[in-house]
């Protein structure tokens, strides 16, 4: 009996050599394919899944402060360097890929306000509450000596410090914002506008001459470093503890709120902010844009760090630990692939800045396959189940329910504010947008 | 007096500037009379009367009084303008010059009063941040092209990392070691190398140079003399190759084959073994001369063959028989070329293979592997085997010819004898049975058929033809050169009988002759049948044409049992399909034998396929309208598509034979239906106005009244959808992956659905395409520094650009210079104004 059979040309599935790819016949006409999107809609399930499995952001902590971490920040030309001040006055200087501290000094008298690198990478300034400017010499390694190359005795205590992008100029601030000639002991200028102590200031490293200042007056300050007097001043509702300007974006900076909330603003508009990134539960202490200008690191008086695209209203992602305390400071690396945040109690952290993400080398599927998976989440991240399973972030009990609570009072206000406007006099209550209302003036 | 003092702080200044000139016009008139001063005077005093008369006011001391010595507050009346102290003397033409000073005073425009400092510090500020707004504005095009980048990479200042080409890379090369050094010197400073401009290296032209003249004549005509004789032979060649007559050609090898057989006699009185050698070198060639000539599709019928194979399949078979011939006597051996595949790679392969042909093709069925694509593994198809036990066969009937010509010299030598024997004989018959023998020769010469092996096959008629013409030209030939011809036909008929007549001349045999007869003797036994066949449809030729075609069918399907197969591997299923219908057709008297067989065997395959129409999914004419309009000309043209389709569908019918999936289908629609389906309420109640129990059922008149018929819905949408079950329910499971509000980036429901349609993966997408749309919109790489944006760089590239194209912008960087000069300070530039406008 003869029976016929399905058959196939072996040319057709067969390869020539072992180093070949497989041969994979496919018919991409979509008559053939009628299942399309429900099979990338499983794929994209899969993939949040995934996501949420490999999602394990904590690399480790560094520790060795004896006292709370007050600032770090990064070394400006090498990934593994970081610096560090103490509440007790040490500095500290870590290697992160061995996790290990490669010297500490004890650099001031009382805490240490301020740390920051020259671009070149070989010398090193701090101030503390002793009213000392100090400058160190750093090796290639991250070695610093005893003592320190300069010290400065200044008229007021030192809030902060910050290193002009390129040329060797530096910035401090206190009672005004000091701008200083690295050869010279006293300020090459000073600015004032009225009576002010300012906490915080940035210099912007793409436009390298304008510095933002955040004063403890609620008003966020901006200074080009060639003028006489400050450019501009902006007051918030609560005070600002953090500015940090955008990489990649010369006229767009951030602030940190104490009113749990961070500000987007726009250089050149500052009456009203650009965007409110609101999650927190408690005042922002210190935020770092990352270098691809893309999104911002905040570090929270609740006891954790959260993640904000730019462009959006709320975290994509919230880092947090039993054991972490309220953070002080943080910072994004050089690479755009890791994190630092200094907290309360005394420990350095370090995270991924995409907690999902598999660091090291990617074979060529790999790389494809996840980015793939990023495709499908993007394409599907509206739907349902995918949103659920992606935004689900475990958080802390305290978090949780003051976030719950905070709903609760802004939907009330909200309610309040709506109730006041059907009940009075058309014209007399004004409807203010909520990037509006948190923005007192802006003052020439 | 006192009126003068109340006076604007402006005009204070002015005064001051113009005192000294009301100064000088005094002094130069010293000689002013006093009557003149004394009307000036009162003039003055009767102004003062006047304002005195007009305000009498009452004010407060202070507000009229500042504590520093003057007040901002005055009434607008108590002012008093330049203008009315100088009307005086307009009516006067002595004080021309005063006049004239009054009058530019009047015209110049006066600076403002310095504002307070707070006032002022703001105004620098608002202008230097709208300075820095303006400037830090350049970055808007940049930051807008980079939030809109389908992908940015990072660092977005990328290195140069291009490749320096040899050329570069040569002009830079150093010679530094010792070694390269050497190597240098002896290539750049050598005689012997050569150079890029010069035909000649130095050592060439010298040796040249060093030739004597006549030397080089006598060289040049020793060439010169090489190259005629070359074009000379060259132009023999040429012109004997363009001979035609076959005639000219069989003699001129012939000579060359005396001439060798002259130079091997004079060998084999030297030097035998060279002689043997030489012998066995020609044995070989020879047959494997015989191989290729044979079957080659380049002879005279061949050709006929190929003209008359698209009418008639014999002749096709025919040719195919041949081209197959060929093809299988000049095939490689398998064996040979299995060994070229290399070490653990092809074992692998090998083993992949073997591992996919069994899970492919358990019992052997699959056609495509019956094709010796691998040749080791591949179940040879039968007919191969045989061929090439034909082939051994004939390679040691070859061997065997080769032992004996050299071994058994006496035996040799009797068939030289006899050779040489006829040859005489035939001489001496010659001028007597030339004609005679001439038709001897072509009706029964075995060494004629021999000669024309091809011509053998060729069809009772045409063998007729051809021969009568062949004979008529041989005669003509003849006419003009009889010896030749006669001596020609004389070793080319040799007779067995005549054969016994010895001759001692064995020297002079030719070494074809010689073959000829080895062959012939062989040869001999097989042909006599088919000569006498021949002879015998010769003679019967006029009466019966188709019988002798017959027979002549009979010997050929006899030749091709032997080699049927080709080696060549089929590609196409049509291919196969198309051998097997030729296979049928070609064999037409074993398939009259094998179809009975055959339809013995396909009659149970028929039957066991039970298949109940009304459960198959029928293929209405519309799909086939819906495809290509090339499709719908396939299944016009031929039943064979759709035989093909329908044993597709048969095919898939035995698969699924125990399934009965469309049953149950059918089921579940139904039941999905019902569920649907509302239902009547039955509100009987038994027992109520009428007997009740256990066995008795409600009366069927009360039924009908108490029981809520529902309506008639409209008919499921899927009641004429034969192979779709349309829920028309909500789907609550299906609702809980349903996006409830569109997206905020999309406009509207049907573009988001379009989004959500488009498949993203390479199943659905070509490689290239699918890597285009999953490119990440960030690339970073681990461990390199991504810089903040640099200013000077950015700025520069887009400079480089705009001097390409237009000159955008070249105008703000002195401006921005200008404003923040004025930012610096406020009054320096008010002062440049004025002292502008004093020039």
């Amino acid at each position: 009996m003869k029976i016929k059979c399905l058959s196939r040309n072996p040319d057709d599935f067969l390869r020539e050599t072992k180093r070949d790819i497989h041969k994979v016949p496919r018919n991409y006409d979509p008559k053939l394919h009628p299942f399309e999107a429900p099979r990338e809609y499983v794929r994209a399930l899969n993939a949040a899944k995934l996501e949420r499995v490999f999602a394990k952001p904590f690399l480790g902590s560094l520790d060795g402060h004896r006292d709370s971490v007050s600032v770090i920040r990064k070394h400006p030309t090498s990934l593994s360097l970081l610096l560090s001040g103490a509440y007790d006055g040490e500095v500290r200087v870590w290697n992160i890929t061995k996790r290990n501290c490669v010297k500490s000094v004890q650099a001031h008298d009382g805490l240490v306000n301020g740390v920051c690198g020259h671009p070149n990478g070989e010398y090193i300034f701090s101030v503390g509450a002793d009213k000392q400017i100090k400058q160190w010499n750093i090796t290639v390694e991250g070695d610093i000596q005893d003592q320190p190359k300069s010290t400065i005795l200044g008229r007021s205590v030192f809030q902060d410090i910050d290193h002009h992008g390129k040329d060797n100029f530096y910035a401090t601030c206190g009672a005004g914002v000091n701008i200083w000639d690295e050869e010279r002991t006293e300020p090459i200028r000073y600015f004032t506008w009225g009576v002010d102590s300012i906490h915080h200031v940035k210099f912007n490293p793409v436009e390298t001459n304008i510095l933002g200042a955040a004063a403890s007056d609620r008003s966020i300050l901006l200074y080009d470093m060639r003028g006489s007097t400050p450019l501009r001043k902006v007051i918030l509702k609560l005070r600002s503890n953090a500015i940090s300007w955008n990489p990649m974006e010369a006229f767009i900076f951030t602030v940190a709120n104490e009113d749990y909330n961070c500000y987007t603003f726009d250089m050149r508009k500052l009456s009203i902010p650009l965007n409110v990134h609101r999650d927190h539960v408690a005042a922002v202490m210190d935020l770092d844009y990352s270098p691809t200008g893309k999104e911002f690191v905040t570090a929270g008086y609740d006891h954790c760090l959260r993640i904000f695209k730019l462009d959006q209203g709320h975290s994509r992602e919230v880092y947090h630990t039993k054991r972490m305390h309220r953070v002080h400071t943080v910072c994004w690396s050089l690479d755009d692939k890791y994190i630092m945040s200094g907290s309360e109690e005394m420990n350095i952290r370090l995270w991924k800045a995409r907690a999902w993400e598999k660091l090291g080398t990617l074979k060529s599927r790999e790389s494809t396959a996840l980015q793939y998976n990023d495709k499908l989440k993007n394409k599907f991240g509206n739907h349902p189940q995918v949103r659920r399973i992606l935004k689900h972030r475990h958080v802390s009990k305290m978090i949780f329910h003051n976030t719950r609570e905070i709903r609760k009072i802004r939907e009330a206000a909200k309610k309040r504010e709506q109730n006041r406007m059907e009940n009075s006099k058309i014209g007399t209550v004004q409807y203010t947008s909520e990037r509006e209302s948190h923005v007192i003036g802006e003052k020439e | 007096m006192e009126s003068l003092l109340v006076t604007t702080v402006e005009e204070d200044d002015d005064d001051d500037e113009i005192q000294p000139n009301l100064m000088d016009d005094e002094s130069s008139d010293e000689d002013v009379d006093d009557e003149h001063h004394a009307s000036l005077l009162s003039s003055i005093t009767s102004l003062t009367d006047q304002k005195n008369k007009n305000t009498q006011q009452r004010t407060v001391a202070s507000a009229d009084v500042s504590e520093y010595g003057f007040s901002k507050l005055y009434e607008k009346d108590s002012q008093v303008n330049l203008s009315e102290l100088v009307s005086s003397l307009n009516s006067s033409t002595s004080a021309g010059k005063l006049k004239k000073n009054i009058k530019t005073i009047e015209q110049e425009k006066v600076a403002d009063v310095p504002l307070v400092k707070p006032q002022q510090e703001r105004l620098t500020r608002s202008i230097a941040y709208q300075a820095k707004t303006e400037e830090i504005s350049k970055w808007q095009p940049l930051v807008r092209k980079n939030r809109k980048a389908e992908q940015l990479t990072f660092p977005l200042q990328q290195p140069n990392l291009s490749l320096r080409t040899s050329d570069e890379m040569t002009k830079r090369f150093q010679a530094r070691t010792p070694l390269e050094r050497e190597i240098a010197m002896l290539l750049h400073g050598s005689d012997y190398v050569e150079k890029q401009t010069k035909m000649l290296t130095p050592a060439e032209e010298r040796a040249l140079k060093a030739m004597s003249l006549e030397e080089a004549k006598e060289r040049r005509a020793e060439l010169n003399k090489y190259r005629a004789l070359m074009t000379y032979s060259e132009a023999k060649f040429r012109r004997q190759k363009k001979i035609k007559s076959k005639r000219f050609h069989k003699i001129l090898r012939k000579e060359k084959l005396k001439k060798e057989e002259k130079e091997l006699d004079v060998l084999q009185k030297t030097d035998p073994e060279s002689y043997l050698e030489k012998i066995e070198y020609a044995d070989r060639a020879r047959v494997e001369e015989r191989m290729s000539l044979k079957h080659r599709g380049g002879s005279k019928f061949a050709r006929k063959k190929m003209m008359y194979a698209r009418y008639d399949p014999l002749a096709r078979q025919a040719v195919q028989d041949m081209i197959e011939k060929n093809k299988e006597l000049t095939k490689k051996h398998y064996e040979s070329s299995e060994d070229d595949s290399d070490g653990d790679v092809s074992m692998d392969e090998d083993a992949e293979f073997r591992m996919l042909s069994a899970a492919l093709d358990t019992k052997g069925d699959n056609p495509w592997m019956k094709a010796p694509t691998k040749s080791s593994d591949f179940v040879r198809p039968k007919k191969i085997t045989q061929v090439k036990k034909n082939t051994e066969a004939s390679d040691s009937e070859e061997e065997e010819v080769l032992t004996f010509h050299p071994d058994n010299m006496n035996t040799d030598k009797n068939l030289l004898e006899l050779e040489a024997q006829r040859q005489k004989k035939l001489k001496l018959k010659n001028k007597t049975q030339k004609v005679e023998v001439f038709d001897m020769s072509n009706i029964d010469s075995p060494g004629k058929e021999q000669q024309d092996l091809d011509e053998d096959k060729v069809d009772g008629d045409e063998n007729d033809e051809l021969e009568k013409k062949l004979s008529e030209s041989l005669k003509k030939e003849e006419l003009v050169t009889p010896g030749k011809k006669s001596r020609k036909k004389k070793k080319k008929t040799p007779k067995i009988g005549e054969d016994k007549m010895a001759d001692v001349d064995e020297d002079k045999k030719d070494v074809e002759d010689l073959f000829d007869i080895l062959e012939n003797v062989e040869k001999h036994q097989a042909k006599k049948k088919k000569t006498k066949k021949e002879i015998k449809l010769k003679e019967n030729s006029k009466s019966s044409v188709e019988s002798k075609k017959e027979e002549n069918c009979e010997l050929e399907v006899n030749d091709d049992e032997e080699l049927c197969h080709s080696m060549t591997r089929k590609r196409t299923m049509e291919e196969y399909e198309s051998n097997w219908v030729e296979e049928e057709d070609i064999t037409p008297a074993k398939v009259k034998k094998q179809e009975n067989s055959e339809e013995s065997s396909q009659a149970p395959n028929i039957k066991m396929v039970s298949i109940d129409p009304k459960k198959l999914f029928t293929i209405g004419p519309e799909v086939i309208k819906s495809t290509d309009g090339a499709e719908i000309v396939t299944n016009e043209d031929g039943d064979n598509m759709l035989d093909v389709e329908e044993e597709q569908r048969m095919t898939i019918a035995q698969a699924f034979a125990d399934d009965d999936v469309i049953e149950e289908f059918k089921l579940e629609k139904r039941e999905i239906a019902d569920q649907d389906k509302p239902k009547d309420i039955d509100l009987v109640l038994p027992g109520w106005g009428e007997w009740g129990g256990a066995d008795i059922e409600p009366s069927r008149r009360k039924k009908k009244r108490f029981t809520i018929r529902q309506k008639n819905r409209a008919k499921r949408k899927d009641s004429k959808m034969a192979n779709v079950i349309l829920h028309e329910k909500k789907d609550e499971a299906v609702a809980q992956h349903q996006v409830k509000q569109l997206p905020r980036q999309f406009l509207n429901t049907k573009q988001f659905e379009q989004s959500i349609s488009q498949p993203i993966g390479n199943t659905w997408n070509p490689e290239k395409a699918f890597h285009r749309m999953i490119q990440p919109k960030v690339v970073t790489q681990l461990g390199s520094i991504i810089k903040p944006m640099d200013k000077e760089e950015m700025f520069k590239k887009q400079k480089l650009d705009k001097t390409a194209g237009g000159d955008f912008n070249k105008n703000e960087p002195k401006k921005n210079q200008d404003k923040s000069e004025s930012r610096k300070d406020i009054k320096n530039i008010k002062k440049k104004v004025i002292n502008r406008k004093r020039k």
